[in-house]
């Protein structure tokens, strides 16, 4: 599909009319995209962006203005600036609406990491930790990446994060 | 994730920075389509992003700009104390 560029609100907009505002709501639909204006970030729904200010100040190292929005999904500070993006819908009426949100996850990464290992990055999926699997984490991190989750993309050889989904 | 009675919206990202090589973007983009489009077991239109746009109403789309825009969800802040 054609790679596009917005801001942050442009893109969170075009994410949000992909879910509730396609003219074919029973079907699978995405969409790749970019960022027009950097630094750009995006934070959880119910993230406190007043909390977020300083990691957002430590991880650019500038006083500069950063475009950040929140997103319509959960989870933590993402970072943009050098990020490929995808967006994507399930219908409802397909089974993984239904299933556990973790199915999901799991069947989308592997899609996206059998594409990685096509170009020689060896990667697998994060496995669950013994019976915590599908349960939140005791500490979220605030920030993407910083530690994997079951069913995030890692690095076969040192399990370390490279994709990850709200 | 996103969850509606319009369907599941997950927001993926991946991480050029953590990767061990440089990566083919455009090949990876239409590998990640083809894997994609093969788990559908639903209808699944291929359509692009500009598509989308243009099939949603203009109206629809500048008013979810605006309220993406809104104070409560853009945060354009100089980081200046």
């Amino acid at each position: 599909m054609p790679y596009e560029r917005g801001s942050t609100a442009q893109n969170m907009a075009a994410d949000f009319a992909l879910l509730g505002h396609f003219p074919s709501p029973d079907c699978w639909r995405w969409r790749w995209y970019g960022w027009t204006n950097y630094p750009a970030f995006t934070i959880g729904y119910r993230q406190d962006y007043s909390a977020l200010k300083s990691l957002i100040q430590s991880i650019i190292r500038s006083q500069d203005d950063v475009d950040v929005c929140r997103r319509p999904t959960g989870g933590g500070l993402v970072d943009h600036r050098r990020d490929v993006t995808l967006a994507l819908v399930i219908p409802p009426q397909d089974p993984l609406f239904r299933a556990p949100p973790l199915d999901a996850y799991r069947k989308i990464h592997q899609a996206l990491a059998t594409a990685l290992c096509a170009q020689n990055i060896d990667c697998c999926l994060q496995p669950c930790a013994g019976t915590t699997c599908g349960l939140p984490t005791k500490t979220p991190a605030n920030q993407c990446f910083v530690q994997a989750e079951p069913g995030d993309i890692i690095l076969a050889a040192n399990a370390k994060k490279i994709l990850g989904s709200a | 994730m996103k969850r509606s009675r319009q369907g599941l919206l997950l927001q993926c990202s991946l991480s050029l920075d953590a990767l061990p090589c440089p990566l083919d973007l455009d090949l990876f983009r239409a590998t990640a389509n083809r894997h994609l489009m093969a788990l559908n077991l639903s209808p699944v239109q291929s359509i692009s992003a500009s598509a989308t746009l243009q099939q949603t109403p203009a109206t629809t789309l500048a008013a979810l700009s605006q309220a993406f825009a809104h104070e409560d969800w853009i945060l354009r802040r100089r980081l200046r104390v």
